[in-house]
């Protein structure tokens, strides 16, 4: 795929073609099977990435309260 | 491939909690502590989790997510709404990430880090294709092989990606909180994922059924 097949695909997978942009795109994505192997494999990777921040998330621990005492002492 | 659904639907969820999260600001501009801890609770983990991808520390994340609530309260005072507040939040928590790595020390590490991990492929272990990614994460296959993609790019595009991927930023407001222009957006986006999709093409290839043959 050509860099700028890639960056248009970019652009619609991330919502921001136009409406008819997107659409004459989808043409394109039904008729290109490389095309379509590269956006599913974008779709991929956001799923991949998506379920690596809700595990990095459940990481956090509580920030509430320790942010509450920095506030306290700041305004102290 | 309906990615465009997911972003519009996203960017309503957004513009619902941005709502919200006007409400609570304006109450916590008054002084109620319990609204500036509801904006907190809200907003914890994800600035964690989007520090995190940044600067690659646990516990340097959650100082910088503690710092940047701090900052919110200091300056809740001039925020009038012109921007979302997560922009905001996370313009401050880009910033933080930012001077945090550009401490010398820090680079250092970074130099460090990046020469250990110059070829990320080979370090990865091997993951099934086959696998569900949610169920195989859950599982705690995946998440070293993705933290250590994520490890091998540059902080910019490692904070494009996740914003992007993560979050359902529009490049407009990903070009407001990293002070870029739109197409710095779209290039950073475009190279993130290329090297992404290289480290972790095993995990994420998959036959497209129904195209025609190119």
């Amino acid at each position: 795929l050509s860099d700028d097949a890639q960056l248009l695909l970019s652009r619609y997978v991330d919502g921001e073609l136009s409406a008819a942009e997107a659409e004459g795109f989808r043409a394109r994505l039904a008729a290109d099977a490389a095309l379509c192997r590269q956006a599913r494999s974008l779709e991929r990777l956001g799923l991949l990435l998506r379920a690596w921040a809700g595990e990095a998330q459940a990481r956090c621990g509580d920030l509430v309260e320790p942010t509450l005492e920095r506030v306290r002492t700041a305004q102290a | 491939v309906n990615r465009g659904h997911h972003a519009a639907s996203n960017r309503l969820e957004r513009e619902n909690e941005s709502e919200l999260d006007l409400q609570l600001i304006a109450r916590a501009q008054t002084g109620d502590e319990g609204a500036f801890r509801l904006l907190v609770e809200r907003h914890q983990r994800r600035v964690f989790a989007i520090a995190l991808g940044l600067v690659r520390d646990e516990q340097d994340a959650r100082e910088i997510a503690q710092e940047a609530f701090l900052r919110v309260h200091k300056g809740m005072g001039t925020f009038h709404g012109g921007s979302s507040f997560f922009t905001w939040l996370y313009r401050i928590v880009t910033n933080l990430s930012i001077d945090l790595m550009r401490k010398p020390s820090r680079r250092e590490a970074e130099l460090h880090f990046a020469l250990e991990v110059d070829d990320a492929e080979s370090m990865l272990l091997p993951c099934s294709p086959e696998a569900d990614p949610y169920d195989a994460v859950h599982r705690g296959q995946l998440s070293q092989r993705i933290q250590g993609a994520l490890d091998a790019l540059p902080p910019y595009h490692r904070g494009v990606i996740l914003m992007r991927e993560v979050e359902g930023l529009s490049y407009e407001e990903m070009a407001e909180v990293m002070q870029v222009s739109k197409g710095t957006i779209m290039s950073r986006l475009f190279h993130a994922r290329k090297k992404l999709q290289r480290a972790l093409a095993d995990c994420h290839d998959e036959e497209c059924v129904g195209a025609k043959s190119a």
